[in-house]
Protein backbone atom coordinates (compact mmCIF):
# COMPACT_ATOMS: atom_id res chain seq x y z
CA UNK A 1 0.00 0.00 0.00
CA UNK A 2 1.77 3.14 -1.28
CA UNK A 3 1.33 6.30 1.42
CA UNK A 4 -1.37 8.63 -0.35
CA UNK A 5 0.84 11.63 0.95
CA UNK A 6 3.16 10.40 -1.35
CA UNK A 7 1.02 10.15 -4.44
CA UNK A 8 0.13 13.44 -3.85
CA UNK A 9 3.39 14.81 -3.52
CA UNK A 10 4.33 12.84 -6.79
CA UNK A 11 0.91 14.43 -8.27
CA UNK A 12 2.30 17.90 -7.84
CA UNK A 13 5.52 18.20 -9.35
CA UNK A 14 8.05 16.23 -6.39
CA UNK A 15 10.40 14.86 -8.48
CA UNK A 16 11.99 12.79 -5.40
CA UNK A 17 8.78 11.76 -4.35
CA UNK A 18 7.97 10.59 -7.80
CA UNK A 19 11.07 8.53 -8.10
CA UNK A 20 10.53 7.04 -4.52
CA UNK A 21 6.95 5.62 -5.75
CA UNK A 22 8.13 4.39 -8.66
CA UNK A 23 10.63 2.20 -6.55
CA UNK A 24 7.93 1.28 -4.59
CA UNK A 25 5.98 -0.03 -7.26
CA UNK A 26 8.33 -1.29 -9.68
CA UNK A 27 7.90 -5.42 -8.09
CA UNK A 28 4.04 -4.88 -9.12
CA UNK A 29 4.53 -3.95 -12.15
CA UNK A 30 6.97 -6.49 -13.01
CA UNK A 31 4.95 -9.24 -11.42
CA UNK A 32 2.26 -8.29 -13.47
CA UNK A 33 4.18 -7.86 -16.78
CA UNK A 34 6.30 -10.90 -16.16
CA UNK A 35 2.93 -13.41 -15.78
CA UNK A 36 1.24 -11.59 -18.87
CA UNK A 37 4.28 -11.67 -21.57
CA UNK A 38 6.03 -14.88 -19.67
CA UNK A 39 9.70 -14.16 -19.95
CA UNK A 40 12.02 -12.19 -18.14
CA UNK A 41 13.11 -9.84 -20.86
CA UNK A 42 10.07 -8.88 -22.26
CA UNK A 43 8.30 -8.37 -19.25
CA UNK A 44 11.91 -5.96 -18.80
CA UNK A 45 10.72 -3.82 -21.69
CA UNK A 46 6.94 -3.90 -20.76
CA UNK A 47 7.59 -2.95 -16.95
CA UNK A 48 10.24 0.08 -17.91
CA UNK A 49 7.58 1.18 -20.54
CA UNK A 50 5.28 1.01 -18.15
CA UNK A 51 7.01 3.28 -15.47
CA UNK A 52 8.02 5.89 -17.58
CA UNK A 53 4.26 6.30 -18.57
CA UNK A 54 3.68 6.82 -15.30
CA UNK A 55 6.25 8.94 -14.71
CA UNK A 56 4.89 11.41 -17.45
CA UNK A 57 1.63 10.94 -16.65
CA UNK A 58 1.14 11.41 -12.95
CA UNK A 59 -0.69 14.31 -13.63
CA UNK A 60 -3.47 12.68 -15.61
CA UNK A 61 -3.81 10.33 -11.90
CA UNK A 62 -7.54 11.42 -10.57
CA UNK A 63 -7.55 10.59 -6.70
CA UNK A 64 -11.29 9.11 -7.11
CA UNK A 65 -9.78 5.98 -8.76
CA UNK A 66 -7.27 3.56 -7.13
CA UNK A 67 -3.48 4.31 -7.78
CA UNK A 68 -2.88 0.57 -7.64
CA UNK A 69 -5.29 -0.25 -9.98
CA UNK A 70 -4.45 2.86 -12.28
CA UNK A 71 -0.88 1.57 -12.21
CA UNK A 72 -2.23 -1.60 -13.49
CA UNK A 73 -4.03 -0.61 -15.85
CA UNK A 74 -1.25 1.31 -17.45
CA UNK A 75 0.70 -2.25 -17.19
CA UNK A 76 -1.74 -4.35 -18.77
CA UNK A 77 -2.46 -2.17 -21.61
CA UNK A 78 1.09 -2.19 -22.51
CA UNK A 79 1.64 -5.97 -22.37
CA UNK A 80 -2.02 -6.76 -23.64
CA UNK A 81 -0.46 -4.58 -26.91
CA UNK A 82 2.79 -6.10 -26.64
CA UNK A 83 1.23 -9.46 -26.52
CA UNK A 84 -1.34 -8.76 -29.94
CA UNK A 85 2.09 -8.23 -31.73
CA UNK A 86 3.87 -11.32 -31.38
CA UNK A 87 1.07 -13.98 -31.05
CA UNK A 88 -2.44 -13.67 -32.35
CA UNK A 89 -5.28 -14.35 -30.09
CA UNK A 90 -7.28 -17.46 -29.58
CA UNK A 91 -10.19 -18.50 -27.90
CA UNK A 92 -10.64 -19.94 -24.96
CA UNK A 93 -12.52 -22.81 -26.96
CA UNK A 94 -9.83 -23.72 -29.23
CA UNK A 95 -7.57 -24.21 -25.85
CA UNK A 96 -9.61 -27.16 -25.06
CA UNK A 97 -8.36 -29.14 -27.68
CA UNK A 98 -4.48 -27.68 -27.68
CA UNK A 99 -4.96 -29.44 -24.31
CA UNK A 100 -5.66 -32.71 -25.44
CA UNK A 101 -3.51 -32.92 -27.94
CA UNK A 102 -0.78 -32.52 -25.71
CA UNK A 103 -2.21 -34.67 -23.29
CA UNK A 104 -2.05 -37.24 -25.18
CA UNK A 105 1.44 -37.16 -26.19
CA UNK A 106 3.14 -35.77 -23.39
CA UNK A 107 0.79 -36.60 -20.53
CA UNK A 108 3.55 -38.14 -18.48
CA UNK A 109 5.79 -35.65 -18.56
CA UNK A 110 2.47 -32.83 -18.03
CA UNK A 111 2.24 -34.94 -14.72
CA UNK A 112 5.75 -34.34 -13.60
CA UNK A 113 5.74 -30.73 -14.30
CA UNK A 114 2.34 -29.83 -12.75
CA UNK A 115 3.49 -26.26 -11.06
CA UNK A 116 5.20 -25.14 -14.34
CA UNK A 117 2.92 -26.10 -16.47
CA UNK A 118 0.28 -24.38 -14.83
CA UNK A 119 2.17 -21.59 -15.70
CA UNK A 120 2.29 -22.66 -19.01
CA UNK A 121 -1.57 -23.00 -19.12
CA UNK A 122 -2.13 -19.42 -18.07
CA UNK A 123 0.44 -18.23 -20.92
CA UNK A 124 -1.76 -19.93 -23.41
CA UNK A 125 -5.36 -18.13 -21.97
CA UNK A 126 -6.34 -15.55 -23.99
CA UNK A 127 -5.21 -11.67 -23.18
CA UNK A 128 -7.96 -10.86 -20.63
CA UNK A 129 -9.02 -14.16 -19.43
CA UNK A 130 -4.75 -14.09 -18.62
CA UNK A 131 -4.91 -10.44 -16.94
CA UNK A 132 -7.92 -11.06 -14.62
CA UNK A 133 -6.55 -14.38 -13.75
CA UNK A 134 -2.62 -12.53 -12.86
CA UNK A 135 -4.56 -9.31 -11.31
CA UNK A 136 -6.50 -12.18 -9.05
CA UNK A 137 -4.43 -13.71 -7.66
CA UNK A 138 -0.21 -11.94 -8.08
CA UNK A 139 -2.11 -8.53 -7.12
CA UNK A 140 -4.53 -10.33 -4.86
CA UNK A 141 -7.47 -8.00 -6.46
CA UNK A 142 -10.75 -8.21 -5.76
CA UNK A 143 -13.52 -8.64 -8.62
CA UNK A 144 -14.22 -4.80 -8.66
CA UNK A 145 -10.48 -4.01 -8.41
CA UNK A 146 -9.84 -6.11 -11.51
CA UNK A 147 -13.53 -4.53 -13.29
CA UNK A 148 -11.06 -1.21 -12.62
CA UNK A 149 -8.04 -2.07 -13.58
CA UNK A 150 -9.04 -3.56 -17.30
CA UNK A 151 -12.17 -1.76 -17.93
CA UNK A 152 -14.17 -4.49 -18.28
CA UNK A 153 -18.02 -4.68 -16.75
CA UNK A 154 -17.73 -6.63 -13.31
CA UNK A 155 -19.76 -9.64 -14.77
CA UNK A 156 -16.83 -10.10 -17.54
CA UNK A 157 -14.29 -9.95 -15.19
CA UNK A 158 -15.98 -12.97 -13.23
CA UNK A 159 -17.32 -14.77 -16.20
CA UNK A 160 -13.43 -14.50 -17.60
CA UNK A 161 -12.09 -15.65 -14.19
CA UNK A 162 -14.40 -18.71 -13.84
CA UNK A 163 -14.12 -20.09 -17.39
CA UNK A 164 -9.91 -19.26 -17.16
CA UNK A 165 -10.43 -21.57 -13.80
CA UNK A 166 -12.46 -24.01 -15.34
CA UNK A 167 -10.21 -24.45 -17.78
CA UNK A 168 -7.19 -24.22 -16.27
CA UNK A 169 -8.47 -27.24 -13.55
CA UNK A 170 -9.15 -29.66 -16.67
CA UNK A 171 -5.31 -29.66 -16.83
CA UNK A 172 -4.75 -29.88 -13.37
CA UNK A 173 -7.61 -32.83 -13.42
CA UNK A 174 -5.50 -34.90 -15.78
CA UNK A 175 -2.20 -34.69 -13.68
CA UNK A 176 -4.06 -36.37 -10.88
CA UNK A 177 -5.28 -39.06 -13.30
CA UNK A 178 -1.41 -39.37 -14.20
CA UNK A 179 -1.76 -38.26 -17.74
CA UNK A 180 -4.49 -40.39 -18.41
CA UNK A 181 -7.85 -38.50 -19.71
CA UNK A 182 -10.52 -40.15 -17.86
CA UNK B 1 -29.76 -26.17 -6.30
CA UNK B 2 -28.12 -27.76 -9.82
CA UNK B 3 -24.89 -28.84 -10.61
CA UNK B 4 -24.19 -25.72 -13.25
CA UNK B 5 -25.55 -23.36 -9.97
CA UNK B 6 -23.13 -25.03 -7.92
CA UNK B 7 -20.29 -24.52 -9.95
CA UNK B 8 -20.40 -20.86 -10.40
CA UNK B 9 -20.91 -20.73 -6.28
CA UNK B 10 -17.89 -22.77 -5.73
CA UNK B 11 -16.33 -20.21 -7.73
CA UNK B 12 -17.18 -17.88 -5.55
CA UNK B 13 -16.30 -19.44 -2.44
CA UNK B 14 -12.28 -19.43 -4.38
CA UNK B 15 -12.54 -15.60 -4.12
CA UNK B 16 -14.31 -15.29 -0.83
CA UNK B 17 -17.59 -13.77 -2.09
CA UNK B 18 -19.72 -16.14 -0.49
CA UNK B 19 -22.63 -15.70 2.03
CA UNK B 20 -22.85 -17.61 5.03
CA UNK B 21 -25.87 -18.94 3.46
CA UNK B 22 -24.72 -19.64 0.24
CA UNK B 23 -21.69 -21.22 1.14
CA UNK B 24 -24.33 -23.44 3.37
CA UNK B 25 -26.30 -24.67 0.09
CA UNK B 26 -23.36 -25.06 -2.10
CA UNK B 27 -21.70 -27.18 1.12
CA UNK B 28 -25.13 -29.63 1.19
CA UNK B 29 -25.13 -30.15 -2.28
CA UNK B 30 -21.44 -30.94 -2.66
CA UNK B 31 -21.93 -33.62 -0.30
CA UNK B 32 -24.31 -35.44 -2.29
CA UNK B 33 -22.81 -34.94 -5.54
CA UNK B 34 -19.92 -36.69 -5.93
CA UNK B 35 -19.12 -35.26 -9.51
CA UNK B 36 -19.17 -31.57 -7.85
CA UNK B 37 -17.23 -32.48 -4.83
CA UNK B 38 -13.88 -33.58 -6.93
CA UNK B 39 -14.71 -30.49 -9.25
CA UNK B 40 -14.44 -28.43 -6.22
CA UNK B 41 -11.61 -30.20 -4.65
CA UNK B 42 -9.44 -29.77 -7.98
CA UNK B 43 -10.60 -25.95 -8.20
CA UNK B 44 -9.54 -25.51 -4.56
CA UNK B 45 -6.37 -27.23 -5.59
CA UNK B 46 -6.05 -25.18 -8.43
CA UNK B 47 -6.72 -22.02 -6.35
CA UNK B 48 -4.39 -22.83 -4.04
CA UNK B 49 -1.51 -23.58 -6.73
CA UNK B 50 -1.82 -20.09 -8.45
CA UNK B 51 -1.43 -18.54 -5.19
CA UNK B 52 1.91 -20.05 -4.24
CA UNK B 53 2.76 -19.32 -8.29
CA UNK B 54 6.35 -17.33 -7.45
CA UNK B 55 6.11 -13.92 -6.45
CA UNK B 56 9.29 -12.89 -9.18
CA UNK B 57 10.83 -9.76 -8.69
CA UNK B 58 12.84 -7.71 -11.07
CA UNK B 59 16.32 -9.06 -11.92
CA UNK B 60 17.92 -5.68 -11.64
CA UNK B 61 16.10 -2.17 -10.46
CA UNK B 62 13.75 -0.99 -12.98
CA UNK B 63 13.87 2.41 -12.10
CA UNK B 64 17.94 2.88 -12.04
CA UNK B 65 17.69 1.37 -15.18
CA UNK B 66 15.07 4.33 -16.82
CA UNK B 67 16.58 7.04 -14.58
CA UNK B 68 18.50 8.17 -17.85
CA UNK B 69 15.27 8.17 -19.94
CA UNK B 70 13.23 10.33 -16.91
CA UNK B 71 16.52 13.34 -17.18
CA UNK B 72 15.98 12.91 -20.59
CA UNK B 73 12.10 13.90 -20.15
CA UNK B 74 12.85 15.86 -17.89
CA UNK B 75 15.43 18.26 -20.19
CA UNK B 76 12.60 18.89 -22.84
CA UNK B 77 10.21 19.65 -20.07
CA UNK B 78 12.71 22.22 -18.60
CA UNK B 79 13.58 23.44 -21.86
CA UNK B 80 9.97 23.35 -23.01
CA UNK B 81 9.53 26.28 -19.73
CA UNK B 82 12.50 28.00 -20.98
CA UNK B 83 10.85 29.01 -23.88
CA UNK B 84 7.59 29.94 -21.66
CA UNK B 85 9.43 32.12 -19.55
CA UNK B 86 10.84 33.47 -22.71
CA UNK B 87 7.43 33.96 -24.61
CA UNK B 88 6.20 35.52 -21.19
CA UNK B 89 8.68 38.27 -21.65
CA UNK B 90 8.26 38.71 -25.27
CA UNK B 91 4.00 39.38 -24.06
CA UNK B 92 2.89 42.47 -22.93
CA UNK B 93 3.32 43.09 -19.01
CA UNK B 94 0.24 42.18 -16.80
CA UNK B 95 -1.29 39.54 -19.93
CA UNK B 96 -3.91 37.68 -18.41
CA UNK B 97 -2.34 34.43 -19.51
CA UNK B 98 0.87 35.23 -17.14
CA UNK B 99 -2.04 34.75 -14.20
CA UNK B 100 -2.56 31.12 -15.50
CA UNK B 101 -1.56 28.67 -13.12
CA UNK B 102 1.78 27.72 -13.70
CA UNK B 103 1.48 24.09 -14.49
CA UNK B 104 -0.98 25.43 -17.65
CA UNK B 105 1.46 26.93 -18.70
CA UNK B 106 4.00 24.31 -18.28
CA UNK B 107 1.55 21.78 -19.96
CA UNK B 108 0.67 24.45 -23.00
CA UNK B 109 4.20 25.55 -23.90
CA UNK B 110 5.33 21.95 -23.85
CA UNK B 111 3.06 21.15 -26.63
CA UNK B 112 4.11 24.31 -28.44
CA UNK B 113 7.86 23.15 -28.32
CA UNK B 114 7.06 19.66 -29.47
CA UNK B 115 5.21 21.21 -32.39
CA UNK B 116 8.10 23.44 -33.14
CA UNK B 117 10.23 20.00 -32.99
CA UNK B 118 7.37 18.86 -35.42
CA UNK B 119 7.04 21.66 -37.92
CA UNK B 120 10.70 21.41 -37.94
CA UNK B 121 10.90 17.98 -38.90
CA UNK B 122 8.14 18.22 -41.09
CA UNK B 123 10.18 21.66 -42.72
CA UNK B 124 13.03 19.89 -42.58
CA UNK B 125 11.45 16.70 -44.65
CA UNK B 126 9.61 18.81 -46.81
CA UNK B 127 12.69 21.26 -47.67
CA UNK B 128 15.42 17.93 -48.35
CA UNK B 129 12.92 15.70 -50.47
CA UNK B 130 9.93 17.81 -51.77
CA UNK B 131 9.59 17.15 -55.28
CA UNK B 132 6.31 18.21 -56.67
CA UNK B 133 6.69 15.84 -60.06
CA UNK B 134 7.10 12.68 -57.23
CA UNK B 135 3.53 13.70 -55.35
CA UNK B 136 0.71 13.42 -57.04
CA UNK B 137 -1.92 16.11 -56.28
CA UNK B 138 -4.08 13.29 -54.72
CA UNK B 139 -1.24 13.18 -52.39
CA UNK B 140 -3.02 14.94 -49.14
CA UNK B 141 -0.54 16.64 -47.22
CA UNK B 142 0.72 17.92 -50.80
CA UNK B 143 -2.59 18.73 -51.60
CA UNK B 144 -3.37 20.08 -47.70
CA UNK B 145 -0.66 22.69 -48.49
CA UNK B 146 -1.26 23.78 -51.76
CA UNK B 147 -5.06 24.30 -50.46
CA UNK B 148 -4.17 26.09 -47.36
CA UNK B 149 -1.28 27.88 -49.47
CA UNK B 150 -3.78 29.32 -51.82
CA UNK B 151 -7.04 29.79 -49.70
CA UNK B 152 -5.55 30.16 -46.24
CA UNK B 153 -7.84 27.30 -45.29
CA UNK B 154 -7.21 26.35 -41.43
CA UNK B 155 -8.01 22.76 -42.40
CA UNK B 156 -4.98 21.80 -42.47
CA UNK B 157 -4.80 17.97 -43.64
CA UNK B 158 -0.74 17.25 -42.75
CA UNK B 159 -1.29 17.12 -39.00
CA UNK B 160 1.80 17.11 -36.35
CA UNK B 161 0.07 16.67 -33.21
CA UNK B 162 1.19 19.87 -31.55
CA UNK B 163 1.62 21.74 -34.71
CA UNK B 164 -2.03 21.38 -35.35
CA UNK B 165 -3.17 22.09 -31.61
CA UNK B 166 -1.32 25.43 -31.72
CA UNK B 167 -3.33 26.06 -34.49
CA UNK B 168 -6.25 25.11 -33.46
CA UNK B 169 -5.36 27.56 -29.88
CA UNK B 170 -5.46 30.42 -31.47
CA UNK B 171 -9.17 29.54 -32.79
CA UNK B 172 -9.90 30.76 -36.22
CA UNK B 173 -7.05 33.52 -36.76
CA UNK B 174 -5.27 33.01 -40.03
CA UNK B 175 -2.94 30.18 -40.11
CA UNK B 176 -1.97 28.19 -43.31
CA UNK B 177 -0.26 25.54 -43.06
CA UNK B 178 2.75 26.48 -45.52
CA UNK B 179 3.41 29.32 -42.40
CA UNK B 180 3.42 26.14 -40.04
CA UNK B 181 6.38 25.06 -41.72
CA UNK B 182 8.49 27.93 -40.98
CA UNK B 183 10.06 27.91 -37.97
CA UNK B 184 10.70 30.62 -36.87
CA UNK B 185 7.24 31.88 -37.99
CA UNK B 186 5.77 29.10 -35.75
CA UNK B 187 7.16 30.14 -32.57
CA UNK B 188 6.07 34.15 -33.20
CA UNK B 189 2.62 32.29 -33.68
CA UNK B 190 3.00 30.68 -30.50
CA UNK B 191 3.81 34.03 -28.80
CA UNK B 192 0.93 35.44 -29.70
CA UNK B 193 -1.07 32.56 -28.58
CA UNK B 194 0.30 33.08 -25.37
CA UNK B 195 -0.55 36.46 -24.89
CA UNK B 196 -3.41 36.94 -27.41
CA UNK B 197 -6.52 38.43 -26.30
CA UNK B 198 -8.69 39.12 -22.84
CA UNK B 199 -9.59 35.69 -22.44
CA UNK B 200 -6.48 34.14 -23.45
CA UNK B 201 -6.37 32.69 -19.60
CA UNK B 202 -9.75 30.18 -20.12
CA UNK B 203 -8.80 29.43 -23.72
CA UNK B 204 -4.84 28.16 -23.07
CA UNK B 205 -6.78 26.01 -20.25
CA UNK B 206 -9.63 25.19 -22.92
CA UNK B 207 -7.04 23.54 -25.53
CA UNK B 208 -4.69 22.34 -23.27
CA UNK B 209 -7.95 19.83 -22.25
CA UNK B 210 -8.31 19.70 -26.08
CA UNK B 211 -5.10 18.44 -27.01
CA UNK B 212 -5.88 15.94 -24.08
CA UNK B 213 -8.34 14.87 -25.49
CA UNK B 214 -7.03 14.92 -28.70
CA UNK B 215 -3.87 13.16 -28.31
CA UNK B 216 -5.60 10.62 -25.74
CA UNK B 217 -2.73 8.70 -24.00
CA UNK B 218 0.05 9.80 -26.60
CA UNK B 219 3.64 9.50 -25.01
CA UNK B 220 5.92 11.72 -24.83
CA UNK B 221 7.52 10.83 -27.64
CA UNK B 222 11.58 11.98 -27.50
CA UNK B 223 13.36 13.28 -30.62
CA UNK B 224 16.89 12.22 -30.82
CA UNK B 225 19.24 14.64 -28.92
CA UNK B 226 21.14 15.74 -32.14
CA UNK B 227 17.52 16.56 -33.47
CA UNK B 228 16.56 18.25 -30.47
CA UNK B 229 19.50 20.55 -30.15
CA UNK B 230 19.12 21.76 -33.84
CA UNK B 231 15.80 23.05 -32.63
CA UNK B 232 16.94 24.53 -29.61
CA UNK B 233 19.51 26.57 -31.87
CA UNK B 234 16.40 27.78 -33.79
CA UNK B 235 14.70 28.93 -30.45
CA UNK B 236 17.54 30.35 -28.47
CA UNK B 237 18.42 32.71 -31.71
CA UNK B 238 15.33 33.71 -33.46
CA UNK B 239 16.88 36.08 -35.55
CA UNK B 240 18.63 32.57 -37.68
CA UNK B 241 16.54 31.94 -40.46
CA UNK B 242 14.58 28.80 -41.36
CA UNK B 243 17.51 27.29 -43.27
CA UNK B 244 19.90 27.06 -40.39
CA UNK B 245 17.37 24.50 -38.79
CA UNK B 246 16.75 22.72 -42.08
CA UNK B 247 20.27 21.77 -42.64
CA UNK B 248 20.44 20.46 -39.38
CA UNK B 249 17.75 18.31 -40.04
CA UNK B 250 18.86 17.04 -43.37
CA UNK B 251 21.98 16.18 -42.58
CA UNK B 252 20.56 14.19 -39.59
CA UNK B 253 19.15 11.34 -41.22
CA UNK B 254 17.43 9.29 -37.95
CA UNK B 255 14.56 11.41 -37.33
CA UNK B 256 13.04 11.76 -34.82
CA UNK B 257 9.20 10.62 -34.27
CA UNK B 258 6.96 12.40 -36.87
CA UNK B 259 3.49 12.11 -35.98
CA UNK B 260 0.04 12.76 -37.74
CA UNK B 261 -3.30 13.05 -36.25
CA UNK B 262 -6.12 11.97 -37.85
CA UNK B 263 -8.57 14.78 -38.80
CA UNK B 264 -11.36 13.19 -36.19
CA UNK B 265 -9.04 12.77 -33.28
CA UNK B 266 -9.25 9.10 -33.37
CA UNK B 267 -5.91 7.97 -34.62
CA UNK B 268 -2.63 9.47 -34.48
CA UNK B 269 0.06 7.69 -36.67
CA UNK B 270 3.54 7.90 -35.74
CA UNK B 271 7.18 7.34 -37.83
CA UNK B 272 9.47 5.92 -35.93
CA UNK B 273 12.25 3.55 -35.83
CA UNK B 274 11.65 3.48 -39.62
CA UNK B 275 8.03 1.94 -38.99
CA UNK B 276 4.51 3.33 -39.20
CA UNK B 277 3.05 2.78 -36.07
CA UNK B 278 -1.24 3.82 -35.78
CA UNK B 279 -2.23 4.30 -32.14
CA UNK B 280 -5.87 4.63 -31.42
CA UNK B 281 -7.28 7.43 -28.97
CA UNK B 282 -6.47 5.12 -26.24
CA UNK B 283 -2.84 4.86 -27.03
CA UNK B 284 -3.77 1.01 -28.18
CA UNK B 285 -2.07 0.09 -31.31
CA UNK B 286 -3.96 -0.41 -33.82
CA UNK B 287 -1.18 -1.08 -37.06
CA UNK B 288 2.03 -1.51 -36.91
CA UNK B 289 4.06 -1.54 -40.41
CA UNK B 290 7.23 -3.29 -41.00
CA UNK B 291 10.32 -1.74 -40.94
CA UNK B 292 10.80 0.42 -44.67
CA UNK B 293 14.05 1.20 -46.19
CA UNK B 294 14.47 4.80 -46.80
CA UNK B 295 13.25 7.81 -44.68
CA UNK B 296 9.83 9.08 -45.03
CA UNK B 297 9.14 11.70 -47.75
CA UNK B 298 5.40 12.92 -46.86
CA UNK B 299 2.13 11.17 -44.85
CA UNK B 300 -0.98 12.42 -44.23
CA UNK B 301 -4.60 11.21 -43.77
CA UNK B 302 -7.55 11.03 -46.00
CA UNK B 303 -10.20 13.30 -45.34
CA UNK B 304 -12.87 11.11 -43.78
CA UNK B 305 -9.27 9.93 -41.52
CA UNK B 306 -10.74 6.33 -43.24
CA UNK B 307 -7.07 5.87 -44.79
CA UNK B 308 -3.44 6.94 -43.77
CA UNK B 309 -0.86 7.60 -46.94
CA UNK B 310 2.94 8.16 -46.66
CA UNK B 311 5.54 7.61 -49.07
CA UNK B 312 8.97 6.25 -48.23
CA UNK B 313 11.93 7.78 -50.57
CA UNK B 314 14.59 4.74 -50.72
CA UNK B 315 17.93 5.66 -50.97
CA UNK B 316 18.34 5.54 -54.41
CA UNK B 317 15.74 8.08 -54.73
CA UNK B 318 12.80 5.71 -55.62
CA UNK B 319 9.42 6.27 -53.71
CA UNK B 320 7.06 3.60 -52.21
CA UNK B 321 3.39 4.46 -51.15
CA UNK B 322 1.61 2.83 -49.03
CA UNK B 323 -1.91 3.31 -47.82
CA UNK B 324 -2.95 2.06 -44.03
CA UNK B 325 -6.61 1.13 -43.24
CA UNK B 326 -6.62 1.76 -39.11
CA UNK B 327 -9.91 0.33 -38.88
CA UNK B 328 -9.54 -2.70 -40.01
CA UNK B 329 -5.80 -3.01 -39.07
CA UNK B 330 -4.34 -3.44 -43.12
CA UNK B 331 -1.73 -1.64 -45.36
CA UNK B 332 -1.57 -1.85 -48.99
CA UNK B 333 1.22 -0.87 -51.03
CA UNK B 334 -0.22 1.64 -54.63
Amino acid sequence: MVEPSLIRAAREGDREALITLLREIETHVYRTAYYLVGNEQDAMDAAQEALIRIYTKIGSYEEKAQFKTWVQRIVTNICIDKFRRNKPTVSIEEHEMVFEGRDSVEGEVMAAYAAKDIREAIDRLPEHHRAVVVLRYLQDFSYNEIADSLDLPLNTVKSYLFRARQQLQVLLRDYQKGGVRG
Amino acid sequence: MNCQEVMEYMQRELDGDLTEFESAKAREHIRQCAECAAMFERLKRLSAELESLPKVTPPISLVDAILPKLDEIDRVKAAASADAGAAELAGSAGSPARTAPRRRNNRFSLRILSGVVAAGVVAGIFFATYDPDRLSDSFSGDRAAKESASSGSSEPMLMMDAAADSTDAQDGSDVSMKESFHLTEVRDQSGQAMESSPGSAGRSGDSATDADAGSGEGDVRMAPPAVLQGVNGGIESPEDDVQMGVAGFTEEPAFGPVESVSPDGSYIAVFSESRVIIYDRDGNTRFESEERQGSIAAMGWSEDGAFFRYEIRREDGAGEIYRINPADGTETKE
